[in-house]
Protein backbone atom coordinates (compact mmCIF):
# COMPACT_ATOMS: atom_id res chain seq x y z
CA UNK A 1 0.00 0.00 0.00
CA UNK A 2 3.10 2.11 0.61
CA UNK A 3 3.51 2.39 -3.51
CA UNK A 4 0.26 3.68 -3.67
CA UNK A 5 0.67 6.67 -1.98
CA UNK A 6 2.64 9.64 -3.37
CA UNK A 7 4.84 11.47 -0.71
CA UNK A 8 1.99 14.55 -1.54
CA UNK A 9 -0.72 12.34 0.18
CA UNK A 10 1.02 10.99 2.53
CA UNK A 11 2.09 14.43 4.10
CA UNK A 12 -2.03 15.17 3.55
CA UNK A 13 -2.92 12.19 5.56
CA UNK A 14 -0.77 13.21 8.39
CA UNK A 15 -1.49 16.68 8.63
CA UNK A 16 -5.38 16.34 8.21
CA UNK A 17 -4.95 14.07 11.29
CA UNK A 18 -3.35 16.62 13.35
CA UNK A 19 -5.68 19.42 11.54
CA UNK A 20 -2.88 21.34 11.00
CA UNK A 21 -2.09 23.21 7.87
CA UNK A 22 0.62 25.62 8.68
CA UNK A 23 2.34 27.59 6.00
CA UNK A 24 5.69 27.35 7.98
CA UNK A 25 5.18 23.55 8.35
CA UNK A 26 4.97 22.97 4.24
CA UNK A 27 8.10 25.43 4.08
CA UNK A 28 10.45 22.95 6.04
CA UNK A 29 9.08 19.58 4.48
CA UNK A 30 9.90 21.18 1.11
CA UNK A 31 7.03 23.21 0.28
CA UNK A 32 7.61 22.87 -3.25
CA UNK A 33 5.77 19.38 -3.40
CA UNK A 34 3.11 21.01 -2.59
CA UNK A 35 0.76 22.05 -5.23
CA UNK A 36 -1.22 25.15 -5.57
CA UNK A 37 -4.93 25.16 -3.99
CA UNK A 38 -4.14 23.03 -1.41
CA UNK A 39 -5.65 25.88 1.29
CA UNK A 40 -5.91 24.00 4.55
CA UNK A 41 -9.95 23.13 5.22
CA UNK A 42 -12.03 25.93 5.79
CA UNK A 43 -15.67 26.23 6.24
CA UNK A 44 -16.81 29.95 5.12
CA UNK A 45 -19.40 29.78 8.12
CA UNK A 46 -16.09 29.79 10.25
CA UNK A 47 -14.02 32.79 11.34
CA UNK A 48 -9.91 31.75 12.08
CA UNK A 49 -6.55 32.77 10.57
CA UNK A 50 -6.69 30.89 7.75
CA UNK A 51 -3.90 30.43 4.58
CA UNK A 52 -3.88 30.62 0.93
CA UNK A 53 -0.93 30.04 -2.02
CA UNK A 54 1.74 31.70 0.19
CA UNK A 55 -0.29 34.44 2.23
CA UNK A 56 -0.36 33.79 5.49
CA UNK A 57 -3.39 35.83 6.99
CA UNK A 58 -3.07 37.43 10.63
CA UNK A 59 -4.29 35.80 13.90
CA UNK A 60 -7.17 38.44 15.34
CA UNK A 61 -7.72 38.68 18.51
CA UNK A 62 -11.87 38.81 18.39
CA UNK A 63 -13.89 36.29 16.23
CA UNK A 64 -14.56 38.97 13.42
CA UNK A 65 -18.38 38.11 11.94
CA UNK A 66 -19.11 39.21 8.36
CA UNK A 67 -22.06 39.98 6.23
CA UNK A 68 -22.18 39.71 2.20
CA UNK A 69 -25.48 41.26 0.35
CA UNK A 70 -24.79 39.89 -3.58
CA UNK A 71 -27.48 39.06 -5.58
CA UNK A 72 -24.90 37.44 -7.91
CA UNK A 73 -24.43 33.89 -7.25
CA UNK A 74 -20.50 33.42 -8.18
CA UNK A 75 -19.97 36.66 -7.01
CA UNK A 76 -21.60 36.14 -3.52
CA UNK A 77 -19.95 32.66 -3.41
CA UNK A 78 -16.52 34.08 -4.15
CA UNK A 79 -16.98 36.91 -1.99
CA UNK A 80 -17.97 34.63 1.07
CA UNK A 81 -15.15 32.82 0.42
CA UNK A 82 -12.53 35.44 0.58
CA UNK A 83 -13.76 36.82 4.09
CA UNK A 84 -14.19 33.06 5.49
CA UNK A 85 -10.45 32.47 4.11
CA UNK A 86 -9.55 36.36 5.74
CA UNK A 87 -10.94 34.82 8.95
CA UNK A 88 -14.46 35.97 8.93
CA UNK A 89 -17.30 34.15 10.13
CA UNK A 90 -19.57 35.27 7.33
CA UNK A 91 -22.96 34.52 6.18
CA UNK A 92 -24.42 35.75 2.40
CA UNK A 93 -27.69 36.81 1.70
CA UNK A 94 -29.06 37.82 -2.06
CA UNK A 95 -31.08 40.78 -1.24
CA UNK A 96 -30.92 44.14 0.72
CA UNK A 97 -34.17 42.83 2.14
CA UNK A 98 -32.94 39.75 3.30
CA UNK A 99 -30.17 41.56 4.88
CA UNK A 100 -32.56 43.89 6.83
CA UNK A 101 -33.92 41.30 8.06
CA UNK A 102 -30.82 39.44 9.54
CA UNK A 103 -30.29 42.61 11.34
CA UNK A 104 -33.63 42.95 13.00
CA UNK A 105 -33.39 39.56 13.91
CA UNK A 106 -30.60 40.75 16.14
CA UNK A 107 -27.96 39.75 14.19
CA UNK A 108 -24.20 41.85 14.67
CA UNK A 109 -21.51 41.89 12.09
CA UNK A 110 -18.05 43.68 12.13
CA UNK A 111 -18.22 44.34 8.91
CA UNK A 112 -21.15 43.89 5.76
CA UNK A 113 -20.11 44.29 2.13
CA UNK A 114 -23.17 45.34 0.09
CA UNK A 115 -23.43 44.84 -4.04
CA UNK A 116 -24.36 48.54 -5.65
CA UNK A 117 -27.14 46.90 -7.78
CA UNK A 118 -29.62 44.51 -5.82
CA UNK A 119 -32.89 43.44 -7.25
CA UNK A 120 -35.31 46.01 -5.31
CA UNK A 121 -33.86 47.57 -2.34
CA UNK A 122 -30.55 48.99 -3.84
CA UNK A 123 -27.10 48.52 -2.25
CA UNK A 124 -27.18 52.17 -1.15
CA UNK A 125 -31.09 52.12 0.21
CA UNK A 126 -30.04 48.94 1.96
CA UNK A 127 -27.02 50.97 3.62
CA UNK A 128 -29.08 53.75 4.62
CA UNK A 129 -31.24 51.15 6.05
CA UNK A 130 -29.10 49.47 8.15
CA UNK A 131 -27.68 53.21 9.86
CA UNK A 132 -31.16 53.52 10.45
CA UNK A 133 -31.14 50.97 12.49
CA UNK A 134 -28.43 51.76 14.44
CA UNK A 135 -25.74 49.55 12.47
CA UNK A 136 -22.46 50.75 13.65
CA UNK A 137 -20.60 48.09 11.41
CA UNK A 138 -18.09 48.87 9.03
CA UNK A 139 -19.78 48.84 5.71
CA UNK A 140 -19.00 48.31 2.24
CA UNK A 141 -19.77 49.51 -1.03
CA UNK A 142 -19.35 46.99 -3.91
CA UNK A 143 -19.30 47.59 -7.61
CA UNK A 144 -18.82 45.52 -10.60
CA UNK A 145 -18.17 48.17 -12.18
CA UNK A 146 -16.88 51.67 -10.77
CA UNK A 147 -16.49 55.14 -12.53
CA UNK A 148 -15.76 58.15 -10.57
CA UNK A 149 -18.36 59.65 -8.63
CA UNK A 150 -20.43 56.41 -9.00
CA UNK A 151 -19.94 56.54 -4.87
CA UNK A 152 -22.10 59.44 -4.10
CA UNK A 153 -25.06 57.38 -3.47
CA UNK A 154 -23.19 54.91 -1.06
CA UNK A 155 -21.56 57.34 0.55
CA UNK A 156 -24.31 59.47 1.31
CA UNK A 157 -25.97 56.37 2.53
CA UNK A 158 -23.31 56.15 5.18
CA UNK A 159 -21.16 53.19 3.86
CA UNK A 160 -17.68 53.43 5.38
CA UNK A 161 -15.77 52.70 2.21
CA UNK A 162 -16.20 51.56 -1.10
CA UNK A 163 -14.29 48.99 -4.18
CA UNK A 164 -14.58 47.94 -7.32
CA UNK A 165 -15.37 43.92 -7.53
CA UNK A 166 -13.00 41.96 -6.77
CA UNK A 167 -12.97 41.64 -3.28
CA UNK A 168 -9.43 40.68 -2.27
CA UNK A 169 -7.41 39.29 0.58
CA UNK A 170 -5.04 42.15 0.10
CA UNK A 171 -7.50 44.73 0.19
CA UNK A 172 -9.75 43.08 2.95
CA UNK A 173 -6.93 42.62 5.45
CA UNK A 174 -5.67 45.75 6.42
CA UNK A 175 -9.22 46.73 7.26
CA UNK A 176 -9.85 43.63 9.34
CA UNK A 177 -6.54 44.27 11.34
CA UNK A 178 -8.02 47.75 12.01
CA UNK A 179 -11.41 46.10 12.97
CA UNK A 180 -9.37 44.11 15.23
CA UNK A 181 -7.41 46.60 16.91
CA UNK B 1 3.64 10.31 -9.50
CA UNK B 2 0.71 10.98 -12.31
CA UNK B 3 -0.99 13.08 -9.96
CA UNK B 4 1.80 15.04 -8.90
CA UNK B 5 2.83 15.34 -12.72
CA UNK B 6 -0.93 16.66 -13.70
CA UNK B 7 -1.01 18.99 -10.97
CA UNK B 8 2.11 20.49 -12.52
CA UNK B 9 0.88 20.82 -15.66
CA UNK B 10 -2.44 21.92 -14.54
CA UNK B 11 -0.36 24.87 -12.69
CA UNK B 12 1.74 25.50 -15.48
CA UNK B 13 -1.27 25.45 -18.04
CA UNK B 14 -2.61 28.57 -15.24
CA UNK B 15 1.05 30.39 -15.21
CA UNK B 16 0.55 30.38 -18.82
CA UNK B 17 -2.69 31.77 -18.67
CA UNK B 18 -1.77 34.72 -16.19
CA UNK B 19 1.29 35.54 -18.69
CA UNK B 20 -1.02 36.32 -21.62
CA UNK B 21 -3.38 38.00 -18.98
CA UNK B 22 -6.50 35.72 -20.03
CA UNK B 23 -6.21 35.37 -15.73
CA UNK B 24 -5.11 37.34 -12.91
CA UNK B 25 -4.27 36.89 -9.50
CA UNK B 26 -7.64 36.70 -8.30
CA UNK B 27 -8.69 33.48 -9.83
CA UNK B 28 -5.24 32.10 -7.28
CA UNK B 29 -7.58 33.22 -4.62
CA UNK B 30 -10.50 31.40 -5.94
CA UNK B 31 -8.26 28.87 -5.93
CA UNK B 32 -7.29 28.56 -2.67
CA UNK B 33 -11.18 28.02 -1.81
CA UNK B 34 -10.76 24.64 -2.88
CA UNK B 35 -9.97 22.41 -0.90
CA UNK B 36 -10.71 19.23 0.84
CA UNK B 37 -13.83 19.94 2.30
CA UNK B 38 -14.80 21.88 -0.51
CA UNK B 39 -13.08 19.90 -3.31
CA UNK B 40 -15.36 21.14 -6.23
CA UNK B 41 -15.36 24.80 -5.60
CA UNK B 42 -13.55 25.42 -9.10
CA UNK B 43 -15.55 23.67 -11.03
CA UNK B 44 -18.80 24.55 -9.32
CA UNK B 45 -17.61 27.89 -9.75
CA UNK B 46 -16.63 27.77 -13.57
CA UNK B 47 -19.69 26.28 -13.89
CA UNK B 48 -21.75 28.88 -12.71
CA UNK B 49 -19.79 31.51 -14.42
CA UNK B 50 -19.59 29.80 -18.24
CA UNK B 51 -23.58 29.55 -17.37
CA UNK B 52 -24.41 32.67 -16.58
CA UNK B 53 -21.78 34.55 -19.05
CA UNK B 54 -23.71 32.87 -21.68
CA UNK B 55 -27.06 33.46 -21.01
CA UNK B 56 -25.91 37.58 -19.82
CA UNK B 57 -24.02 37.69 -23.10
CA UNK B 58 -27.45 36.76 -25.19
CA UNK B 59 -29.46 39.03 -23.56
CA UNK B 60 -26.98 41.84 -23.97
CA UNK B 61 -27.33 40.87 -27.87
CA UNK B 62 -30.76 40.87 -28.04
CA UNK B 63 -31.13 44.60 -26.33
CA UNK B 64 -28.06 45.32 -28.61
CA UNK B 65 -30.11 43.93 -31.88
CA UNK B 66 -33.72 46.06 -30.83
CA UNK B 67 -34.56 49.48 -33.13
CA UNK B 68 -34.39 51.06 -30.20
CA UNK B 69 -31.73 49.96 -27.06
CA UNK B 70 -32.89 50.02 -23.61
CA UNK B 71 -29.39 50.83 -22.61
CA UNK B 72 -30.44 50.71 -18.77
CA UNK B 73 -30.97 47.14 -19.03
CA UNK B 74 -27.90 46.33 -21.36
CA UNK B 75 -25.98 48.59 -18.47
CA UNK B 76 -27.24 46.46 -15.73
CA UNK B 77 -26.65 43.31 -17.24
CA UNK B 78 -22.86 44.50 -18.53
CA UNK B 79 -22.15 45.15 -14.88
CA UNK B 80 -23.48 41.60 -14.02
CA UNK B 81 -21.03 40.13 -16.80
CA UNK B 82 -18.03 42.01 -15.57
CA UNK B 83 -18.70 41.12 -11.65
CA UNK B 84 -18.64 37.72 -12.62
CA UNK B 85 -15.37 38.11 -15.19
CA UNK B 86 -13.36 39.96 -12.25
CA UNK B 87 -14.95 38.03 -9.53
CA UNK B 88 -13.50 34.70 -11.08
CA UNK B 89 -10.18 36.58 -12.51
CA UNK B 90 -11.10 36.23 -16.07
CA UNK B 91 -8.83 39.90 -16.57
CA UNK B 92 -9.52 40.36 -20.03
CA UNK B 93 -12.96 39.35 -20.47
CA UNK B 94 -13.20 41.83 -17.69
CA UNK B 95 -11.72 44.75 -19.36
CA UNK B 96 -13.52 43.86 -22.45
CA UNK B 97 -16.77 44.57 -20.16
CA UNK B 98 -15.54 47.53 -18.80
CA UNK B 99 -14.75 48.69 -22.55
CA UNK B 100 -18.74 47.71 -23.73
CA UNK B 101 -19.74 49.86 -20.85
CA UNK B 102 -17.95 53.20 -21.60
CA UNK B 103 -19.60 52.47 -25.30
CA UNK B 104 -22.98 52.39 -23.44
CA UNK B 105 -21.99 55.97 -21.56
CA UNK B 106 -22.03 57.40 -25.10
CA UNK B 107 -25.63 55.41 -26.14
CA UNK B 108 -23.59 54.88 -29.42
CA UNK B 109 -25.26 51.73 -30.70
CA UNK B 110 -22.58 50.55 -33.60
CA UNK B 111 -19.53 51.60 -30.81
CA UNK B 112 -21.45 48.94 -28.62
CA UNK B 113 -21.92 46.18 -31.09
CA UNK B 114 -17.78 46.24 -31.50
CA UNK B 115 -17.42 46.31 -27.72
CA UNK B 116 -20.02 43.47 -27.41
CA UNK B 117 -18.28 41.26 -30.34
CA UNK B 118 -14.73 42.03 -28.23
CA UNK B 119 -16.50 40.85 -25.06
CA UNK B 120 -17.77 37.72 -27.04
CA UNK B 121 -14.38 36.84 -28.77
CA UNK B 122 -12.33 37.29 -24.51
CA UNK B 123 -15.50 34.96 -23.53
CA UNK B 124 -14.70 32.77 -25.89
CA UNK B 125 -11.21 32.32 -25.16
CA UNK B 126 -11.91 32.31 -21.49
CA UNK B 127 -14.84 29.64 -21.89
CA UNK B 128 -11.93 27.37 -23.64
CA UNK B 129 -9.46 27.68 -20.97
CA UNK B 130 -11.48 27.09 -18.09
CA UNK B 131 -12.88 23.74 -19.75
CA UNK B 132 -9.04 22.78 -19.88
CA UNK B 133 -8.55 23.82 -16.54
CA UNK B 134 -12.00 22.21 -15.64
CA UNK B 135 -11.09 18.41 -17.23
CA UNK B 136 -7.44 18.96 -15.25
CA UNK B 137 -9.43 19.40 -12.18
CA UNK B 138 -11.50 16.47 -12.52
CA UNK B 139 -9.16 13.81 -13.17
CA UNK B 140 -6.68 15.34 -10.49
CA UNK B 141 -9.57 14.99 -8.44
CA UNK B 142 -10.49 11.24 -9.49
CA UNK B 143 -7.14 10.07 -9.39
CA UNK B 144 -7.05 11.55 -6.18
CA UNK B 145 -10.04 9.62 -4.66
CA UNK B 146 -8.91 6.58 -6.53
CA UNK B 147 -5.79 6.84 -4.80
CA UNK B 148 -7.33 7.68 -1.46
CA UNK B 149 -9.83 4.20 -1.60
CA UNK B 150 -6.73 2.30 -1.55
CA UNK B 151 -6.50 3.45 2.08
CA UNK B 152 -7.51 1.16 4.76
CA UNK B 153 -9.75 3.22 6.55
CA UNK B 154 -8.34 4.03 10.43
CA UNK B 155 -4.75 3.52 9.27
CA UNK B 156 -2.08 6.33 8.82
CA UNK B 157 0.83 5.07 6.84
Amino acid sequence: MWKNLSLLHLYKLIYSHLHCYQHQAFEDFGASIFSEGMAPGIESSEGNNKMSKGYQYPSWKKKLTGLVVDNEELCRMVEKGIMGLCGVETQAVETGEAAVELIASGATFDIIVIDRFLPSMTGPETARKMREMGVESKIIGLFALYFEGDEEEFVAAGVDDFKEKPLSPNWLVPMLRELDN
Amino acid sequence: MAGTDLRAQLNNFIKAMHDQGILDEHFEHVKGLQNEYNPYFVLEIVSIFCRDAENVIAEVTKFLDEPVVDYVKTIGLVHQLRGGSSSLGGSRMAIACRELRQATQDNKKEECLQALEKVKREFSTLHEKLNVISQMERTILTNEGSMVQCIPSGSIY
